[in-house]
């Protein structure tokens, strides 16, 4: 076997695992819109509203110190839990 | 009007550099009109020039609208835009999404092509949908690799990358492809010792000499890294050089413009 390291690679190359290319999935349409019950009715936290989530999530997620957006929102959902237990044992 | 993108999947290699002084010879000593299309979020071409406008390459992705600054002449630029991704562009949900830049080249072909002889695309070093964007409207594809086994794997990687986006881009009845795009390398950064190159150089260049779609190697010159510096290409530092200093830089001249020649060969569609 040659001693050349670009003629090793060229020769390994195909035999390496195919990269895994990006697929297209109806997902990130579907994720784009607040679920239907919300709308119906009328009342949601603010930081899920359709616009807020897309558009200001980043400022949201810095503003509240959250390490990343899903750390946001799982906070998020857990405070509204909260609040929510909180409104029903009352 | 010829269409060529400069890509390759690892930074540093010198695409932005490369497309701004080949953009730059084509203007300058072969007299073409040439567009130059900042196709890079990071939009270091952009910044090597002094214009601004409204609109960038991101409004052509979106509502097709455009503008086109006037460098000088010979040279435009459609500027770039950070905005540039597949997510803000929401492209991996749109239909026919290798084909959105297509589309739209095939509704102002003749309009630019009145303008313009080639059109030079800068691109980010990925696989991205925009990449593949580019990619779909060229004629060629030229990665620029150093002399490194990162850059040289990157090469092998993005003759696979436009065999794929040829057989995605497919129209459905014929199944013939709409891209027609040829993937060709030159080595960049290649490091001399007097008249020779260093051991790693010389492996690369053993092994790229071998394949039918390399054009030639660009030497590691101060004049190449000090171009996006100073925003003036080297062939523009050439014509403020003294007689001196033009003797002393007359091989790095005289290779530059065999390679830059090669390019411009295939681009136009003849043999190399």
């Amino acid at each position: 076997m040659t001693n050349n390291r670009f003629a090793q690679l060229r020769d390994t190359f195909d035999k390496e695992l195919p990269k895994k290319r990006k697929q297209s999935s109806g997902k990130e349409v579907a994720a784009q819109k607040s679920p239907d019950s919300y709308d119906k009715k009328g009342r949601y936290p603010f930081s899920l509203h359709y616009d807020v989530r897309y558009n200001k999530l980043e400022e949201l997620v810095s503003y509240h110190k959250a390490k990343s957006a899903s750390d946001y929102l799982e906070k998020l959902i857990i405070q509204e839990w909260n609040k929510l237990q909180r409104k029903l044992k009352d | 009007m010829k269409i060529q993108t400069t890509n390759l999947d690892k930074g540093g290699g010198g695409k932005s550099s490369h497309t701004y002084n080949e953009g730059d010879w084509l203007s300058r000593v072969k007299n073409k009109r040439v567009l130059l299309i900042d196709g890079a979020r990071e939009c270091n071409l952009t910044h090597s020039f002094d214009v601004t406008s409204e609109k960038t390459i991101y409004d052509i992705f979106t509502t097709g609208e455009y503008e086109i600054c006037r460098i000088n002449d010979n040279l435009s630029l459609i500027r770039g835009d950070e905005r540039l991704t597949d997510e803000q562009l929401d492209l991996s949900s749109r239909n026919n999404k290798y084909l959105q830049l297509f589309m739209w080249f095939s509704e102002h072909y003749d309009e630019l092509a009145e303008q313009f002889d080639i059109i030079l695309i800068d691109t980010h070093n990925d696989e991205s949908l925009v990449t593949a964007n580019f990619i779909a409207v060229s004629d060629i594809v030229l990665g620029v690799t150093d002399a490194s086994t990162n850059g040289f794997r990157a090469w092998l990687a993005l003759k696979k990358f436009v065999d794929y986006i040829k057989s995605e881009a497919v129209e459905v009845i014929t199944k013939k492809s709409y891209v027609k795009a040829e993937a060709y390398l030159i080595g960049n950064k290649i490091e001399f010792y007097g008249n020779n190159v260093t051991e790693t150089c010389k492996q690369f260049l053993d092994v790229v000499q071998e394949d039918e779609a390399y054009l030639g190697s660009i030497q590691k010159k101060e004049l190449v890294a000090k171009s996006l510096v100073i925003n003036q290409s080297v062939f523009e530092q050439r014509e403020q050089m003294t007689e001196k200093q033009k003797q002393d830089h007359q091989k790095f001249y005289d290779n530059i413009e065999y390679v830059y020649q090669n390019i411009l060969t295939v681009l136009e569609g003849e043999a190399a």
